[in-house]
């Protein structure tokens, strides 16, 4: 089965109707689900980013994007080897403008054996360079 | 299968810090190893189940998410994805958000 790690940028929208993004979003869920089984996989800092995101705008919706991202997607837990891999990234690889965060995803998308990124974010792009993972968008 | 490994520790106060730990927990000192490497490496998919994408879950979540949107009403920013400027706080116009989401037209539709 296709294992697809979903980024907060990808994520927000699935909670937020008028975000930019939600009609993207949807089209790859519905061409995916067209291909064929696949599970969604994203990390407890990405969720925890998104629900930052979401309390922005209104804080009663936390809690659901919380209850259906985590029935829907399996929400892996940033262990401490990634985060201190993904804390090293950010700090020597001077030439990316990825976040720690970003790093983390790649690495736990790595990690757990996932085909594809969906991000809209442009940082992650040069992340996936030279990786086996595709980027969706 | 179980898998035998001897550990030496070099820092006898971690080793104390561990007994006691189990002690307190009731717990055997090999299964705080264990579930401590677990949590360090981080989870193994492969050895959850499977998490098959549910469409209807997922109609069902849009939905409400519908449902709530109208409710809301139109003030809200729309462009909540724009994730590097919301962690830095980075202004619309500034270049980490032109490079992170180009220019792309908002659609409210």
């Amino acid at each position: 089965m296709i294992r697809i790690l979903v980024d907060a940028s990808a994520l927000v929208p699935l909670e937020v109707g008028r975000d930019q993004w939600r009609a993207r979003v949807l089209a790859i869920l519905r061409e995916l689900t067209k291909a064929g089984r696949f599970e969604l996989v994203t990390t407890s800092w990405t969720l925890y980013e998104a629900l930052a995101i979401v309390q922005r705008r209104d804080r009663s919706r936390v809690a659901h994007l919380f209850a259906r991202a985590s029935n829907l997607m399996h929400v892996v837990r940033v262990g401490p080897a990634a985060e201190a891999e993904a804390l090293r990234r950010f700090l020597t690889w001077a030439d990316k403008t990825a976040s720690i965060v970003d790093h983390a995803n790649l690495l736990v998308a790595l990690e757990t054996g996932c085909d594809a990124v969906i991000s809209f974010d442009d940082d992650f792009r040069p992340l996936v360079a030279g990786t086996a993972l595709r980027l969706v968008r | 299968m179980s898998e035998r490994l001897t550990v030496v520790f070099d820092d006898e106060d971690l080793y104390r810090r561990l007994k006691v730990t189990a002690a307190r927990r009731g717990q055997p000192a090999k299964q705080l190893i264990e579930d401590a490497v677990r949590s360090y490496l981080g989870e193994d998919l492969d050895s959850r189940p499977p998490k098959p994408f549910d469409w209807a879950q997922f109609e069902e979540w849009q939905s409400e998410v519908d449902a709530l949107d109208a409710d809301a009403g139109d003030g809200a920013p729309a462009n909540l994805s724009a994730i590097t400027g919301h962690r830095y706080e980075v202004a619309e116009q500034g270049p980490a958000l032109r490079i992170a989401e180009g220019r792309t037209e908002y659609d409210s539709r």
